[in-house]
């Protein structure tokens, strides 16, 4: 006679194994897409802290400059605020992803008032000096973005999301 | 005073390329944007301002077109948080101008 396989007698097992396979591949999926949205944040991350750097040297050299108000100058401070108003766009599309997370609106003020603030395109601007007040605000303004973007994807993205 | 509000679309009834402080920084400057802002609201009581289209804002703009409000032209921020409403895609431009306006203090 012959013998009846034990799974067939009892499909406990078999189910068991079949729920853990599933259990298994949808964690390691769930990981996997977490990843890539880290990978992802962290991309958009680096791209707005390189052009916030960027911005800064150029708002330094703007400052720092010796030309008034002609065309260089006028030409400089268009690129200054388009880029200012780009940057906001790109910082809104991390709110968007995670919409309790990235609120740097305070600290783009702050950058946005360094970069564009007090004597910006005004007729009577004089060259600031490299180490004056206006020159360190941007910088400060500057890494509290960085600092902040950096901090705000650490809150985001723990070890064990 | 008749209560309607109606828009002012700073790229379409100013300019696409607002900049300068002072009206001689250029004939789109935030003082001369100021006159227009106050004339509509001592006409209307109330204005609502549109700020997307334009090729974007330099703080100094910014400041004495909406803070100039309370520091030169005697409106207290209370009464233009109920008469000045602002429209923007961005919203730390709005948090900008109304932080110009809660800060600012009037020069008298």
């Amino acid at each position: 006679m012959n013998q009846v396989p034990s799974s067939a007698a009892n499909p406990f097992p078999t189910i068991v194994t079949w729920v853990l396979v599933v259990a298994g591949w949808y964690l390691v999926h769930l990981a996997a897409l977490s990843r890539a949205r880290r990978q992802e944040d962290l991309d958009l991350i680096r791209s707005i802290e390189g052009r916030v750097t960027a911005l800064r040297d150029r708002a330094v050299k703007y400052y720092t400059g010796t030309t008034g108000n002609e065309d260089p100058a006028r030409e400089m401070a268009a690129g200054l605020k388009l880029e200012l108003k780009s940057l906001s766009s790109a910082v809104r599309i991390l709110r968007r992803r995670h919409p309790k997370r990235y609120d740097l609106a305070g600290d783009f003020i702050a950058l946005r008032a360094a970069a564009t603030g007090g004597q910006f395109e005004e007729t009577q601007r004089r060259p600031a000096p490299a180490d004056g007040e206006v020159i360190q605000q941007l910088w400060d303004a500057a890494d509290v973005v960085c600092c902040s973007l950096r901090d705000e994807f650490e809150k985001t993205h723990r070890w064990w999301m | 005073m008749s209560g309607v509000t109606e828009p002012i679309s700073i790229a379409r009834d100013f300019s696409r390329f607002p900049a300068g402080r002072y009206q001689t920084d250029g004939p789109y400057s935030g003082e001369h944007f100021r006159k227009v802002l106050v004339e509509r609201l001592r006409e209307r009581g109330a204005v609502t301002v549109l700020l997307d289209g334009t090729m974007g804002y330099g703080s100094s703009f910014l400041e004495e077109a909406f803070g100039g409000l309370v520091r030169k032209e005697n409106f207290s921020a209370s009464e233009l948080h109920r008469a000045l409403k602002i429209e923007s895609t961005d919203p730390s431009l709005t948090r900008e101008i109304w932080s110009y306006i809660d800060k600012a203090k009037p020069s008298r």
